[in-house]
């Protein structure tokens, strides 16, 4: 009974009491569910559970899980291979446990094949659901010792067969090994060492300590006698930090934007077909709407993290969409976007949806390496090359609009943007250099990403430099910046892909297919536009 | 015959060269950063941003980055010369081209001056952190204060050094250890414990430099032939009890460095410069820089005798104001560009 009652404050406090240390930082028991569940499936919730009822269930009852069908995969020859059934997604622990040595010897292989890839991914997921079904270990009675003699040595209860680590321990831990028996003591070593792997292995192996920024592991407590206190028990100014955290988490704002996004080009279409002032307004106020959401969103970043929100793509990728959102601000202030609502607001769709589906992997949180840890530079330089990265990428976006219906206003409109974005992607390169130089003691160093930024500078110089000399006319101009979306996604994204340089920050698996797909469309945009444009130039001479 | 060349001048600051040369740069670019993907960010910088020209299949030379700038360079200055018009309102023009003009030739000359480096430093807060070049220059150093510039490779030559006098009897670039019974008491152990050294091609597997020398003492007339391997971890200690080592090319700085303490991140250092001695840290992040040098924090070495050593990297660079210089003019020449367009619409 006593056990019951305990089991159950334990749980209660690991469900209010949020709080959690994983990868470098204390977050809500419910984020690390949430990434828990992510690396299983890729979802949130499973079956009627949340991704914290589900977590809790794995560490409080395990045996009730294994039979679960949360672990997915994706290639039917993987299942066969593991000898499952190859026309079902998702697998439960039970069966995957059976090609346990399989999963093993996949994990030791070091190349990077895709099938080896998907394994190795397979393998950690076991292990990590056997590390949180594990993980109270130390309070289940899973030690069996059956001789009283042995029993009454260790000064245990000669009643019990099986004991708890922290009920053994609490016994011998103080006792003077010189009196022991060899047995015994031999005994005892054993399980000293045994739950000390156990509490190794744990994930939640480490908790907050009485001093205060202090973590100690759980065999810590348990050494000293010390009751472990709860899972979390956060400082009290972390609390208010982790509240958000699961407050974040709950609303997903970014969503609600990608919503407002898909309403705005409904609307768009809407009025293509019924003139309506009222919606083309209602329109401007949803992108609106939409900017400040995701500006909120990474105010509220900065406030869980307590740093500037710039420490991962996804959260560089926001910073570029409220960017482009008060450009296009200001564009309808100045009169110049009625042409441009529904492609803006399609273009920030796309953004927003790839950064939602492909940039967030599990926990989108993340905390910035020592080596890029300077809030000062970290914002100028990022802030500004972001600012030059959505001027670059709306100078494409107009560059199609210009392919489309072409005028004068349209032109200029299209090279101030480039323009505009050139030069901050200049500043922001330099501003790049002065931080590298004062960090690193070099200003540039060919880094794979800063040569990316470089090939953006260099690819609008020649378009630019080429428009001065009449070598092309407007509409080569046009074509020519036409590409500049495609090249802003290679030299931001697809340079992340080569996975080396000093910008690890920004290194992610899985978005070459999106890359490659967006890059193929927008292809076949242009060469379609340009060829509408070249019927309207033919049609207009004759 | 004048304007013959005039023209040709002119037409070499066209444009036209301009975007050509963009271009270059763009596929130079390009094709460098995917085979920073195959050979890794050190070895792709060196043979597309630190050469004249880049060897196709080893045959076809194409034009490295080096070569753009010398041409860039020359296109620069022709275009400041004849093609942007001497106009008031070209004068933010003017100082963006100037920018990159000295961009270019500073990093062209800055390329060749660099001068790479690595220190060693022991934590004790004693000993000064030894700052040795990262080329292939080296020299024979006694008590890590005297030292005497090696010669090339297999050229011989005898010298002084404090109390003794050195004769080399071989030295070379790509030596191996060898043991022969023969000479086991004409040359004695070095370091190592190898008991001769003999050149060799590089074919073979284990390869370092080596030098044979013989050492005789001025007063005690006594001599010895010796071994130096390069940058052995113990030096060779002579009768005397001096220490002598070969290693590379010790550069002297105009600052010393003792090591305090050091974590993964950093080192606690005390730095002495004209007189003061102040405490610093050079960490991850935090490189120190005075007088043309940028010392930062490389990493822990495994050491011996389990002491630390923090490996330090470092640069000498006359023209690291270069960048600076290129930010302010470059920047200057964007606001005044920007400027006086405004003005004009406004006019």
């Amino acid at each position: 009974m006593r056990k019951v009652v305990l089991f159950t404050l334990l749980l209660i406090s690991l469900l209010y009491s949020e709080g959690i240390y994983s990868q470098g930082r204390i977050k809500p028991f419910d984020s690390f569910s949430r990434e828990v569940l992510y690396h299983f499936n890729g979802k949130t919730s499973f079956q009627e559970l949340s991704a914290k009822e589900l977590v809790l269930k794995i560490i409080q009852d395990p045996a009730s899980t294994e039979d679960f069908e949360l672990f997915k995969i994706n290639r039917a020859e993987i299942a066969a291979l593991l000898h499952l059934d190859s026309k079902k997604r998702y697998h439960s622990y039970s069966s995957l446990k059976k090609s346990e040595l399989l999963l093993q010897q996949y994990n030791e292989r070091e190349d990077k094949h895709p099938i080896t890839l998907e394994l190795k991914d397979i393998y950690k997921n076991t292990r990590l659901y056997e590390s949180l079904a594990h993980a109270l270990d130390y309070k289940r009675p899973w030690i069996q010792i059956e001789t009283d003699s042995l029993k009454s040595e260790l000064g245990l209860d000669l009643a019990m067969k099986s004991y708890s680590p922290e009920e053994l321990l609490s016994k011998i831990r103080l006792q003077d090994s010189t009196l022991l028996s060899d047995a015994a003591l031999w005994w005892r070593d054993s399980l000293l060492f045994q739950t000390y792997m156990s509490l190794q292995e744990s994930p939640l192996r480490i908790y907050p300590s009485e001093k205060e920024g202090e973590l100690v592991s759980a065999w810590d407590y348990l050494w000293r006698g010390v009751p472990i206190p709860s899972y979390s028990i956060p400082p009290e100014e972390n609390s208010l930090k982790l509240r958000v955290e699961v407050f974040y988490h709950q609303w997903n704002l970014p969503q609600k934007a990608l919503i407002l996004l898909g309403f705005a080009i409904l609307m768009g279409f809407i009025t293509k077909v019924f003139e309506n002032r009222f919606i083309k307004r209602a329109q401007v106020i949803l992108l609106g709407l939409c900017g400040l959401l995701l500006t909120l969103t990474l105010g509220l970043r900065a406030f869980i993290m307590q740093a500037p929100p710039l420490a991962s793509l996804y959260e560089v990728m926001l910073l570029v969409l409220v960017l482009i959102s008060f450009i296009l601000g200001f564009l309808f202030v100045k009169k110049w976007l009625t042409i441009a609502i529904i492609p803006s607001s399609l273009l920030m769709f796309i953004l927003l949806f790839f950064a939602q589906n492909a940039l967030v992997q599990g926990d989108s949180f993340s905390v910035l390496p020592a080596l890029l840890n300077s809030s000062f530079w970290l914002t100028t330089h990022v802030f500004t090359i972001a600012l030059g990265y959505s001027g670059m990428i709306l100078s494409g976006l107009w560059a199609h609009l210009c392919m489309l219906k072409p005028s004068k206003q349209n032109h200029r409109v299209l090279y101030g943007i480039l323009v505009f974005g050139m030069s901050f992607t200049v500043i922001g390169i330099l501003l790049g250099g002065i931080w590298a130089d004062l960090a690193w003691g070099r200003f540039w160093g060919w880094d794979p990403k800063e040569c990316g930024a470089l090939f953006l500078v260099l690819w609008a110089m020649i378009s630019l430099h080429a428009k001065a000399g009449r070598v092309i006319k407007q509409e080569g101009f046009v074509f020519f910046s036409a590409w500049n979306m495609i090249i802003v996604a290679l030299c931001w994204f697809g340079i992340n892909l080569l996975g080396i340089g000093l910008h690890s920050y920004g290194f992610q698996r899985g978005i070459e297919l999106s890359l490659l797909i967006f890059i193929i469309a927008d292809s076949f945009l242009i060469f379609f536009l340009a060829s509408i444009q070249r019927r309207q130039m033919r049609s207009s001479l004759e | 015959m004048f304007d013959r060349v005039k023209r040709l001048l002119k037409r070499a600051a066209s444009l036209q060269i301009t975007i050509v040369l963009l271009a270059f740069f763009a596929v130079l670019l390009f094709w460098g950063v995917l085979y920073q993907s195959k050979v890794g960010v050190d070895l792709a910088t060196e043979r597309f941003f630190g050469s004249f020209f880049i060897w196709v299949f080893d045959v076809i030379p194409l034009p490295g980055l080096y070569s753009l700038l010398v041409v860039s360079a020359i296109h620069l200055i022709l275009s400041m010369l004849y093609r942007i018009p001497r106009q008031k309102k070209s004068i933010g023009l003017y100082t963006m081209h100037l920018a990159l003009l000295i961009l270019i030739l500073g990093g062209l000359i800055g390329g060749f001056s660099r001068v790479p480096l690595k220190g060693y430093g022991v934590v004790d807060g004693k000993t000064d952190v030894v700052f040795e070049r990262s080329s292939e220059d080296y020299e024979i150093v006694l008590n890590d204060s005297l030292s005497f510039p090696l010669p090339p490779w297999g050229e011989l030559k005898s010298f002084q050094l404090g109390p003794y006098d050195f004769k080399m009897i071989l030295s070379c670039e790509e030596g191996y250890p060898i043991v022969k019974a023969k000479e086991e008491r004409l040359i004695l152990k070095n370091a190592s414990g190898f008991q001769g050294f003999e050149c060799r091609d590089k074919k073979e597997s284990v390869l370092f430099p080596g030098i044979v020398l013989v050492v005789k003492h001025n007063e005690f007339h006594h001599e010895e032939k010796i071994l130096l391997g390069l940058n052995e971890r113990r030096p060779y200690i002579l009768t005397g009890g001096e220490q002598l080592r070969l290693s590379n090319w010790r550069e002297k700085m105009p600052f010393s460095i003792q090591v305090i303490s050091v974590d993964k991140t950093g080192a606690d250092v005390l730095i002495s410069e004209k007189g003061d001695s102040f405490p610093r840290r050079i960490a991850l992040n935090v490189p120190y820089k005075s007088s043309h040098y940028s010392i930062y924090f490389s990493t822990i070495l495994d050491s011996f005798d389990d002491q630390k050593i923090v490996l330090f990297k470092a640069k000498k660079d006359l023209f690291d104001f270069v960048p600076y210089l290129f930010t302010i003019l470059l920047l200057a020449g964007l606001a005044l560009h920007y400027l006086i367009l405004r003005e004009g619409k406004k006019s």
